[in-house]
């Protein structure tokens, strides 16, 4: 088992961020989906031994995070892309992901540069590395920041919405990347994008106001709609949510009135349900 | 006509240099033309050094191209890797070095008798270091924070290396301070020594509550300190008076002491 | 290669099927940064080119280098190209310059002469050699080895009497006087 918060809770000031939450995950891709100010980009960046926890104790790998030699021990098979992430002014691709690398104490310039160069190929990048980061698409500024992520084939990767700003071929491509390398790997993606979920988590957590709220598989996820949504051609009363469905219709969730037919639910359903109304609808599905 | 081709034997002779000049010429010329027989005599070129020539072109293309900056660290003894880390000037650090230049060339020329222009040129040179410290590090002036602070490598070592440009234009700001404020060289030392403590300080205590708000915490304990004594006792001399230097020199011990007792302790545990 | 140049075209990628992209086509793209096509030249070009350099000069580190200054230019100027002739003859006169750059800054130099020892010939060759030089190839033979490294610098090499006097290691003023040489006695043996 790689990753073991137990009891793990986030305060700043008066306000808490995450209640205490205990999550064990091992080899594999881990989903954490939540609504914006659920807590998740305070999740990962205690895992990803940006930022301490206010309580509780947090193992990776084997070591653990209070100590400065386990988070160094830690950093050295970690890879993290965070929700934002900027640049320094005038740096290529090259040289950015090359001085990630050397903060990830690679000095020897030598093997270093066929590192960076190996993650450039891996996240298609090669033929625009010498270019300066300011002249690059938001989709290929995000997969440079996945590729430092990759240096030296770390065996936690931490991940913040990383498909923010893919189109849904570089989406395509990031999945197939991923999945590849979740074996032997332990890979905790965030994202509110379900279908990514679907397509690549055989497990998902999903995280609401601070705390955990679902622990378990996609359909374990969907199945917690079961009987509860279906489709009108009005919004009903006892529907906590509705949005316009493809084929027409209102697709409602919540409590069915007498009579309606109850629809197959979606991990998205399942997952609105529990995040109530506040749960963000992205798009109503192509 | 069938296209005459070079038999692998004929290419094979040539690439041993074992042809005369007219069939060598003849071979060349032909190859020149030929991409057939060019790839018949690839067959016989040297695979180890085609192979290894290709590893250097990429290698070439894809360096960086390195920095004066960058060229003066590693010939004094700097690692290359850590010279470069050194030598990357964030937007916040390069806005910084232009306020000193300006501040030199305010120091240059203001006119000598205007006493309030030295004054005020004396209490902030101290805290130059102190500012140009507090931007190598943290989210505040670091657009990559999150994925540094995410990397193995020595915060302390980065913080250090990312200061290191703060000494040079310290160092310049005494030479502008000797040459032009009334009192010379000596004046331009009196300085040092508050702007070193204040930054050490900064140092210390940034890691825990964030360099930019204990930079600043430090920079106007100085200037009403600074502006304190030269209302109290007439002149902002007394502010760099025996007693305040020995101050300063006392906290930059303390805080080294303390460092190093602190890496001493780290370095135990692991 | 060990980068994987190697099966990144196809292995009759060499240009001569019609359905391979041309070098014209390879350069372009170069000069627009394409890694790939750099890759292809490269495994084209850049064997026949070390063979070549390798009969002008035997240091093995000097060839290297001087292939390597080739490509790197090569990748950097593509686009001064211009379609001015062949690529091949394009990319022998990058070579052949570096060659002589690096050699001029060493004191001495392993600058290989032709092979002059008579090698028997088969007799395609032989008619295929008298087709198209007739008897100059056996007086292009007769030369001394002096006088035949000049006619192979400015002739086959087309190097200007300049670069073919940094090449050798003479003043030019001799290349002069050996090319006059040189074709006097080629006139005389045709004659």
């Amino acid at each position: 088992m790689d990753i073991h918060l137990t009891n793990v809770s986030k305060t700043y000031g008066r306000r808490r961020a995450l209640d205490p939450v205990s999550l064990n995950a091992g080899h594999g891709v881990l989903g954490l989906l939540g609504p914006n100010g659920a807590g998740k980009t305070t999740l990962l960046r205690i895992m990803a031994t940006v930022i301490a926890p206010t309580a509780g104790q947090v193992r990776l790998l084997g070591h653990d995070c209070a100590l400065a030699a386990g988070r160094a021990a830690i950093r050295r098979r970690l890879g993290y892309v965070p929700q934002e992430c900027g640049f320094p002014a005038g740096f290529t691709g090259f040289e950015y992901v090359d001085y990630v690398a050397i903060l990830k104490e690679w000095a020897d310039r030598r093997t270093r540069h066929d590192e960076v160069r190996r993650v450039l190929a891996v996240m298609g990048l090669t033929d625009v590395a010498g270019r300066r980061i300011r002249r690059l698409s938001g989709g290929m500024r995000r997969r440079l920041v996945i590729a430092q992520a990759l240096l030296g084939d770390p065996a936690l990767l931490v991940l913040d919405e990383p498909t923010v700003g893919l189109d849904p071929e570089q989406r395509l491509r990031f999945r197939d990347t991923v999945s590849g390398l979740a074996e032997g790997r332990s890979v905790v993606v965030s994202t509110h994008q379900t279908e990514d979920v679907v397509a690549l988590c055989p497990r998902v957590v999903v995280l609401h106001e601070g705390g955990i709220r679902y622990d378990g598989s996609p359909s374990g996820l969907a199945a917690m709609a079961d009987g509860r949504v279906w489709t009108a051609a009005d919004r009903d009363p006892g529907a906590v949510l509705a949005w316009r469905s493809e084929g027409g219709g209102l697709r409602q969730i919540g409590v069915p009135p007498a009579g309606a037919e109850p629809v197959p639910p979606t991990l998205e359903d399942g997952y609105l349900l529990l995040v109530g109304g506040t749960g963000e609808r992205q798009e109503v599905p192509a | 006509m069938i296209a005459w081709h070079a038999d692998a034997q004929l290419l094979a002779a040539y690439a041993d240099g074992r042809l005369d000049l007219a069939r060598t010429t003849s071979v060349e010329q032909h190859l020149l033309g030929c991409g057939t027989c060019r790839a018949t005599v690839a067959a016989v070129a040297d695979r180890p050094l085609l192979d290894r020539v290709w590893a250097e072109t990429l290698d070439v293309l894809d360096r960086p191209p390195v920095s004066a900056a960058e060229r003066i660290l590693t010939a004094v003894g700097l690692a290359p890797s850590a010279a470069r880390l050194a030598s990357k000037a964030s937007s916040a650090q390069r806005a910084w070095l232009w306020s000193c230049a300006l501040l030199a060339a305010f120091a240059i020329a203001a006119p000598r008798t205007e006493g309030w222009v030295i004054m005020w040129f004396l209490v902030l040179a101290p805290l130059v270091p102190v500012i140009g410290v507090a931007l190598a590090y943290g989210p505040d002036t670091d657009p990559m924070h999150e994925v540094v602070a995410a990397a193995p490598y020595s915060r302390l070592r980065l913080i250090l290396l990312r200061s290191l440009l703060v000494i040079p234009v310290t160092g310049a700001l005494v030479l502008v301070t000797g040459l032009t404020v009334p009192g010379g060289p000596t004046m331009s030392a009196l300085w040092l020594l508050p702007g070193l403590a204040l930054s050490a300080m900064t140092l210390a205590l940034e890691a825990r509550l964030g360099a930019l708000p204990v930079a600043a915490a430090l920079s106007l304990a100085w200037i009403v300190f600074a502006v304190g004594t030269r209302v109290g006792t007439g002149t902002v001399m007394t502010a760099y008076g025996p007693a305040v230097q020995l101050v300063c020199l006392t906290t930059l011990v303390a805080v080294a002491a303390f460092a190093a007792y602190g890496r001493h302790q780290a370095g135990r545990s692991s | 290669m060990g980068h994987g140049v190697d099966g990144v075209a196809n292995p009759g990628a060499t240009g001569s099927n019609p359905s391979d992209p041309t070098d014209a086509t390879l350069l372009s793209a170069v000069a627009g940064a394409d890694r790939d096509a750099f890759a292809v030249l490269y495994t084209r070009h850049a064997p026949w080119l070390q063979v070549r350099l390798r009969r002008r000069c035997g240091d093995p580190d000097v060839v290297a280098e001087a292939l390597q200054d080739t490509f790197v230019a090569v990748w950097r100027g593509a686009g001064r190209w211009g379609r001015r002739g062949e690529v091949p003859a394009w990319l022998w006169g990058i070579a052949i310059r570096r060659l002589i750059d690096l050699l001029a800054r060493r004191p001495s130099h392993d600058a290989l002469t032709a092979a002059s020892d008579p090698v028997v010939r088969s007799a395609e060759e032989q008619v295929l050699l008298g087709v198209e030089y007739g008897d100059a190839a056996g007086a292009l033979n007769r030369l001394s080895p002096e006088l035949q490294a000049v006619v192979r610098a400015t002739v086959l090499d087309g190097l200007t009497t300049r670069e073919a006097a940094r090449l050798l290691h003479i003043p030019q003023g001799t290349v002069k006087t050996r090319m006059a040489r040189a074709r006097s006695l080629l006139r005389q043996a045709l004659s």
